[in-house]
């Protein structure tokens, strides 16, 4: 059987199976730099699956070997079985990428940037103007469909990209951080308009670097640094890799040695994270250890002046597996 | 969607965005328009006051051969040129001292003898120094007017000493046997010189001029307008080139062209939608433009199809070769500058500028080899109706073929600037 028709079986039974991306030992090298190294995760039907990471981990490479953009030195990535490097076309006909950045006619109407985007996906005459017509309600901008994008503010922008690459209804969205830079209120209406699309069975590719957005709005998640996933599950899974502990977070003066020190003897505690003016801490039951925890960091010389004592995050999460903070 | 629908869609969209910024398509158009006006009032073309020497004139001979000389600024072809008025002296050279006037011409008395008995004799030019060119062509008729004269004495010698000579002290008028042989005399010299002053002899010899006399028996005004009328037509056709070349960074810098990538259209799709937008704009562009022209020029309209199709044809080979450059360079304002550096030393060069009748010869073979000047070279015959259109018709398919090209380089270019991040 030749390779293609192995291709065209694959591309049959995957979708069965509820899988619509399939990524196994994904590898980018740019010259000697590795940007992407033995990534393997697959996302189904009607889950939102999180790539989080910090600048500079390899989301973005990624998704460019995903929807084509970039060719990968090595692994595979097939997209509801079609593999993106000898099946791209077919590959990406099932997708719909909203990038990072607005990829919009400014000086169309959003009637037009939707029509002319869902043509490019193949839909033609009564088909396309329906559907259009459909995102144009889906994304609240049928009042302002006649007018030029450019008189549109940033917010209706950011629903009119997402809705032109949901026009031809791909089974498989990428959304490449939408929403950096967006009002709340247009963020609350796009990750409305994420869920739905999801409730209608779409698989959900999103990366973004706001961890709160990706705890409240991702079924998994897989957690990137150099180029590498670190960790990879549902949010419950990932949690239970810190264990049933609070995070207990302490601003003030501290001196790192003296501080270790002090804590090492204390039984079912694990620093996160160390600094000059702030401690983060794991352990279980850590509103009742706190005059325990007080007493021995008095006796390292540390000045306490906050205290915040909260559930596992994936910050916190994030923060034990890399040592550092998102942001940075 | 089939590719060809897609194609068209591609094409309505790109003229669509067109139209929606119409004051860049008129600065498009404009600006080649008030160039061309502005180069035909420099040029005294389009109808416009062409410059005329005013020649101030004392004949104090007051003889038939003065009056000859007068009249050889007043006949039909100097006329134009020169207008004559018939002052004294201190009056003349009053209006010469206010720059009323070009020159002052003083034809002293004894003229007329002294050109039969070929003794020195001296025609006195008082020119304005305010002005430069038209005494100079005044000057330049009285010297040739002058060895007119000595070629005459040359030829007719014996006969004008008999004519000097004139009848006997006693007759009225010369013997008609003297009346005679001057007759006889002056036919044989006549036909002895028929050979090298014949008039048809003479117009072959002037081919230069031929083109525009033809012209003129066609019954087409052919003026400086004229010429720069091609030359403006180009120009306005690398602007729109560059004009719509500079949309791929334009499409770059909204990110749709990086949208492209993600869906399942080839590029070479989005390339062929944008050569038909612009294939289309250049046509209607050409049917205006050159519809006006050919009304205000009075050009056969039976040769507007092949000029207009021959235009666009270029426009779009011109669009090709400026997009080429515009992808070469690595930002959007590098590739302005590559394009406007390229451009412009073509539109001066290749006739597009100025006309290639106003240029000297070593730049018009020079210019002839440009892409606009060929283009220019092979539209001219068909706007004065002289075009071999087989001949048309090879070039054309030359240049769909350049434009090919030139497309698949600009495609392999687009490639690689789409897929930037």
């Amino acid at each position: 059987m030749c390779l293609q028709t192995w291709g065209g079986v694959i591309a049959r039974i995957l979708p069965m199976s509820g899988v619509m991306i399939e990524v196994a030992d994904l590898r980018k090298q740019f010259g000697d730099l590795v940007a992407v190294d033995e990534v393997a995760f697959e996302a189904r039907s009607g889950e939102i699956f999180g790539f989080l990471g910090p600048n500079g981990a390899g989301k973005s490479t990624t998704i460019g070997c995903l929807c084509g953009l970039i060719t990968p030195t090595s692994g595979r990535i097939r997209i509801l079985g079609h593999d993106v490097v000898t099946d791209g076309l077919a590959s990406r006909e099932q997708l719909g990428v909203v990038p990072q950045e607005l990829a919009l006619f400014e000086e169309l109407s959003a009637t037009h940037n939707l029509s002319y985007w869902g043509a490019a996906y193949g839909l033609r005459g009564a088909e396309l103007n329906t559907r259009v017509l459909e995102v144009l309600e889906i994304t609240g901008l049928v009042d302002r469909a006649k007018e030029p994008v450019k008189q549109f503010s940033g917010g209706m922008k950011r629903r009119l990209n997402l809705g032109c690459a949901i026009v031809h209804k791909p089974r498989v969205l990428l959304l490449d951080e939408p929403t950096v830079g967006v009002d709340p209120q247009s963020r609350v209406r796009l990750l409305e308009l994420v869920r739905e699309l999801v409730a209608d069975g779409t698989c959900v590719l999103y990366t973004t670097h706001y961890m709160e957005e990706a705890e409240t709005l991702c079924d998994r998640l897989a957690i990137l640094d150099f180029g590498r996933i670190i960790a990879q599950g549902t949010l419950p899974e990932l949690r239970g890799i810190l264990g049933e502990r609070d995070i207990l977070r302490l601003s003030g003066t501290f001196a790192e040695e003296a501080v270790r020190h002090a804590l090492d003897p204390l039984p079912d505690l694990e620093i996160l994270q160390i600094e000059e003016d702030g401690l983060r801490l794991a352990l279980a039951g850590a509103s009742l250890r706190l005059p325990e925890l007080f007493q021995a960091l008095h006796g390292a010389g540390a000045e306490i002046r906050d205290t915040t004592v909260s559930q596992p995050s994936l910050e916190s999460l994030f923060i034990k597996l890399t040592g550092k903070e998102l942001r940075e | 969607m089939r590719a060809a629908g897609f194609l068209r869609l591609t094409a309505e969209r790109d003229l669509r965005r067109l139209l929606r910024d119409p004051w860049k398509l008129g600065l498009w158009l404009c600006v080649p328009l008030l160039i061309g006006v502005l180069m035909t009032s420099v040029m005294g073309g389009a109808g416009g006051m062409k410059p005329q020497a005013l020649l101030f004139i004392e004949d104090q001979d007051d003889t038939f051969l003065s009056g000859l000389l007068v009249n050889v600024f007043s006949s039909d072809q100097m006329s134009e040129l020169v207008l004559i008025e018939h002052l004294d002296g201190e009056a003349a050279l009053e209006r010469l001292n206010d720059n009323d006037g070009t020159a002052f011409l003083r034809i002293p008395e004894g003229f007329g003898d002294a050109v039969l008995d070929e003794t020195p004799v001296t025609l006195e030019l008082v020119t304005n120094p305010a002005q430069s060119i038209l005494p100079g062509i005044l000057e330049e008729t009285l010297s040739i007017l002058r060895d007119a004269v000595f070629y005459i004495h040359r030829l007719f010698g014996p006969q004008l000493a008999i004519m000097r000579e004139g009848p006997e002290p006693d007759e009225f008028t010369l013997a008609d046997p003297v009346v005679a042989a001057l007759s006889v005399g002056i036919n044989k010299i006549a036909q002895d010189v028929s050979d090298y002053v014949d008039p048809l002899r003479l117009e072959l010899t002037t081919v230069v001029d031929s083109v525009e006399d033809e012209s003129d028996e066609e019954g087409l005004e052919l003026e400086f307008s004229f010429f720069m009328f091609p030359s403006m037509l180009l120009m306005a056709m690398f602007f729109i080139a560059q004009g719509m070349s500079e949309d791929y960074w334009q499409e770059r810098e909204q990110g749709t062209l990086r949208r492209y990538l993600y869906g399942p259209r080839r590029l070479r799709l989005l390339l062929g939608g944008k050569l038909l937008a612009a294939l289309v704009l250049f046509l209607i562009i050409g049917v205006i433009l050159f519809s006006i022209g050919y009304a205000y020029h009075g050009l056969r309209w039976s040769t507007l199809p092949a000029a207009v199709l021959w235009w666009s044809l270029g426009g779009l080979g011109v669009y090709a070769l400026v997009s080429l450059v515009q992808l070469w360079a690595s930002t959007r304002r590098a590739g302005s500058i590559l394009t406007n550096t390229a451009m412009f030393p073509l539109l001066m060069l290749g006739g597009s500028f100025f006309p290639f009748e106003a240029m000297p010869d070593w730049m018009v073979a020079v210019g002839r080899w440009t892409p606009n000047g060929w283009i220019l070279s092979e539209l001219k015959p068909v706007l004065m109706d002289e075009a071999d259109y087989a001949a048309l018709a090879v070039n054309a398919v030359l240049l769909v073929l350049v434009t090919g090209a030139l497309c698949w380089l600009v495609l392999r270019r687009l490639r690689k600037v789409a897929a930037l991040p």
